[in-house]
């Protein structure tokens, strides 16, 4: 967004972006402080996806020189190694590219789009007749906006994008309709369209200006069920504002959706630790139909008359009488052995 | 006379993880765990009830995959084979913490406690526990409802047919399963999406829920905020979750479920214990995992755990239900003092909390119904069937699309970790679409052939995968589950296009990726014939 297109936005909508940029102190700044930091930090988020995109791009040089590997380990981590799926599998890798010319809009948020692009064979040999090479033809993103209410003119914006990337997150704004092209500049400087999108409305990010008058409620007393939703500690802060804060803290499918997604995570503080535990283990044999017990409790005998006995062993001492006797009961036999156990 | 209603909503969900070709396979635990610890617990709570003469209504998702998770005679046997081990493990438990009574107590709690799980499990449901759920129905104390088919996020889906055969094969599997169609269902993730709702009227659904601001920003502006149900204008209800209630449950940092008096999650013996020892019960590679037995309360802040009192937890679980209760309470007569009907409370929450990650959860709502029975006036469980019925008129609002995610909306599912399966997933989606509509009466081997290209299809759509990729538990996992589905449909799709189906990898795939046995392609056909045979049968059910 250039500092125009910031200055013509109204300090709430400012604010928002704010927070989706994780600006610190935003709430306390003036119009044109928020300006001006959110100018900087667009200037970094653009200038880290460049690099990011750069990084991909070595990546994947790198994983075709190496030689095919089964599909499972793409993109895999070297965890994976411990289990690995029966070899047929391998047949069907998931193709990078699926020879098709089309682009698709998802919506992240009230702010935010992801698109994802393809280009067939043919297109690519299209813009190569262009420019050379295919990738070197500008690809662009022509982003259509209108008003949900209608009325406005359709206006657009574009946004650049490197060939080597294949989706992009858009900024964009709530309760708005969009609808992309996917497209590339001729060296004449015009505008040749792909494919176009589906169209999406993104999601107001506050309470609606429509009214029922069937169903009016006063607005003081809305504003008490609102606050009800939103979080208490944010004070003052705009009604949407408090809301969103609440809905950051963890308390749905982030915090427990799935069994294998622990709800507070263990203390994760780094320090170096000893545990140490005692066990004593009572073993021996007898006469496989004898009776065996150890401190007055049963203990089963194996087919051979051995045993094995583990105990858990806290501090203290302890008299461990053992005690076997004869299946006719006529002979009995105890050893206590005694055993002390001390920590220091 | 009440002067309001608390809607108590439980999501039980699983993804469908079932591994024939591997003897033990870590992640069918998760299946056992929540049986042993969420599902037969809750059961029992709400038989003790039931037993007592207390009347309560709540209502509970059971999601198709967990139902067909439930029907599996595989897993049923190898659940079996599971709590028997952990049985034996408790027994020597019991023998080796003989010296230590603070240990030695819950070691005896936690060999009834399985015992008890393998005696309902395998006597008294005869292994399928779909069983209780579906008396507990019949009897009019829970309302079940469904979700989509596999759990697939909605509001990320581009077909509009992928939408609708989540819903249309998850209304037909659970009226199958629990005897009734659904009369509500709870949207993935809560995912809902301006328009979805139509489909939902399609299936004869008459209510779905969204989170606070799915409501509070729906347009026009909802007169009674979250706290009564809209129509949309397809005509099916939106409930909207209350914030200020999921957060005494669910916050790790505030909620109950962080009291120092209750049990500590991360310290079990299976990581605890001496290796040799424990080692028949972990998995079998060596890597220690959790068991179930745990010994400790939380404590505090510390490293240094003290042992865990049944008796402090119980008492605490007491105080917070009352004081769950007391809240309701107060918040009914506050939103009386102002609004000119009975509001409605909407508190959803995943099933597996209960008794798997807080153990005294099952406690906690055992405690909390029977207060709200015998102890006060202000508040009514209801389900939203009760309450449509009280309230058939509401005002006609579209909820904005929302999610319970972390931040409301699809960033959970929409991110760099996990953005990359959506291009495979609509592309998988709309050659499915292709399929259905070029082949409308396929027989043989093409059915079949067919059949399992759409079990592929859904089984890669679960929002499981894409929430592990972000939250990166187990994710090599998930990644593998999406490329596994994905890869298997797209050869399905070639040999299908090409007529040359490998007869023996479509055998082996129906016995691995065997969910929804009677599943028909053809939910996938944008042609209106089979849409409405479908309306016929939801309607005429």
């Amino acid at each position: 967004m250039t500092l125009e297109e910031l200055a013509k936005k109204t300090k709430n909508e400012l604010l928002s972006l704010a927070r989706e940029l994780k600006i610190k102190n935003r709430s306390k700044m003036t119009k044109e402080q928020l300006i001006e930091s959110l100018n900087t930090v667009q200037t970094k988020v653009k200038a880290k996806n460049e690099t990011s995109i750069q990084a991909e791009v070595e990546a994947k040089k790198i994983t075709l020189k190496q030689p095919p590997e089964p599909i499972y380990s793409v993109g895999l981590s070297t965890q994976e190694t411990y289990r690995t799926e029966p070899l047929e599998e391998v047949r069907f890798p998931l193709p990078s590219s699926y020879n098709e010319t089309k682009i698709a809009l998802l919506i992240r948020d009230p702010y935010w789009l992801y698109a994802y692009w393809d280009l067939s064979r043919e297109t690519k040999e299209q813009m190569k007749k262009d420019y050379g090479a295919w990738e070197r033809a500008p690809l662009t993103l022509r982003v259509w906006v209108e008003q949900e209410t209608g009325g406005s003119e359709p206006v657009f914006f574009d946004a650049s994008v490197h060939s080597s990337t294949n989706n992009w997150y858009l900024n964009v704004h709530p309760n708005r309709r969009y609808t992309a092209e996917l497209g590339y500049f001729s060296p004449m400087g015009k505008f040749i369209c792909l494919a176009r999108s589906n169209t999406v409305t993104t999601p107001r990010a506050t309470v609606s200006e429509v009214i029922d008058e069937e169903w009016m409620i006063i607005e003081e007393d809305f504003r008490r069920l609102y606050r009800l939703a939103g979080d208490p500690q944010s004070g003052s802060v705009e009604l949407a504002e408090s809301l969103l804060k609440r809905l950051e803290q963890e308390m749905g499918s982030g915090a427990v959706s799935s069994i294998s997604s622990p709800f507070g995570q263990p203390p994760a503080e780094r320090r170096f630790w000893l545990v140490l535990n005692t066990e004593l283990i009572v073993y021996g044999a007898t006469e496989p139909d004898a009776k065996l017990c150890l401190d007055g409790q049963p203990v089963a005998l194996r087919a051979d008359g051995s045993f094995t006995v583990r105990l858990a062993l806290p501090d203290g001492v302890r008299r461990i009488p053992v005690t076997a006797r004869s299946r006719d009961g006529k002979d009995e036999i105890t050893i206590t052995p005694v055993v002390t156990k001390e920590t220091y | 006379m009440e002067k309001g209603y608390l809607c108590l909503v439980l999501h039980a969900h699983l993804p469908y993880i079932r591994h024939p070709e591997y003897e033990h396979f870590l992640e069918e635990k998760w299946l056992f765990e929540a049986i042993t610890e969420t599902y037969i617990p809750l059961l029992r709570v709400f038989e003790k009830l039931a037993d007592d003469g207390i009347k309560f209504r709540l209502t509970m998702s059971l999601t198709p995959p967990l139902l067909s998770m439930f029907n599996d005679g595989l897993l049923q046997d190898r659940y079996l084979r599971h709590i028997e081990k952990l049985i034996e493990l408790a027994e020597k438990e019991i023998e080796r913490t003989r010296w230590q009574p603070e240990f030695n107590r819950m070691a005896n709690y936690y060999r009834d406690q399985f015992s008890f799980a393998r005696w309902y499990f395998a006597e008294k449901c005869g292994k399928n526990l779909i069983t209780p759920f579906r008396r507990l129905q019949d009897e009019g104390y829970l309302e079940l409802i469904t979700c989509g088919a596999t759990h697939g996020y909605l509001p990320l889906m581009l077909q509009r047919e992928a939408v609708r055969a989540q819903i249309h094969y998850a209304v037909e599997y659970h009226t199958r399963c629990c005897g009734q169609p659904p009369r509500g269902i709870w949207l993935p993730e809560c995912g809902y999406q301006p328009g979805d709702d139509q489909i939902l009227r399609e299936y004869g659904l008459r209510y779905f829920f969204t989170d606070a601001h799915g409501i509070l920003h729906a347009s026009p502006r909802p007169k009674y905020g979250n706290f009564a149900p809209v129509y949309c204008p397809s005509g099916v209800a939106a409930f909207g979750r209350d914030l200020e209630s999921s957060k005494q449950v669910w916050s790790a940092n505030e909620g109950y479920p962080g009291d120092y008096d209750y049990r500590e999650f991360y310290r079990d013996i299976g990581y605890d214990l001496e290796f040799d020892y424990i080692r028949p019960y972990i998995d079998p590679s060596g890597l220690r995992i959790n068991t179930g037995i745990k010994y400790y309360r939380i404590t505090g802040r510390t490293h240094d755990k003290q042992p865990y009192n049944p008796d402090w937890a119980r008492e605490k679980a007491a105080n917070h239900a009352g004081n769950f209760m007391f809240n309701r309470e107060k918040q009914i007569e506050y939103l009386a003092s102002f609004l000119d009907r009975k509001p409605v409370i909407v508190s959803p929450y995943d099933a597996e909390l209960f008794g798997h990650w807080w153990f005294e959860g099952p406690q906690w709502l055992d405690f909390l119904i029977r207060k709200l029975y015998y102890d006060q006036q202000t508040i009514k469980l209801v389900t939203p069937s009760d309450y449509l019925t009280m309230y058939p008129r509401n005002q006609v609002s579209t909820p904005s699309l929302s999610s319970w995610g972390y931040k409301g909306y699809n960033e959970v599912w929409l991110e760099g970790s996990n953005d990359w399966i959506y291009r495979h997933l609509h592309y998988a989606a709309q050659r499915m679409v292709e399929l259905a509509d070029t082949y409308p009466e396929a027989t043989g081997i093409f059915r079949r052939a067919l059949n399992q290209a759409a079990r592929e299809l859904l089984l890669a759509q679960s929002s499981d995968w894409a929430f592990i990729m972000k939250t990166g538990t187990v994710v090599p996992y998930a990644v593998r589950r999406t490329q596994s589905h994905i890869g298997r449909f797209l050869g399905l799709y070639a040999q299908i296009k090409e007529n040359r189906i490998n007869q023996n990898w479509l055998q082996e795939l129906e016995a691995k990726d065997n969910i929804f046995p009677d599943l028909d392609y053809r939910i996938y056909s944008s042609a209106d014939r089979i849409k409405r045979k479908v309306e016929n049968l939801a309607f005429a059910l």
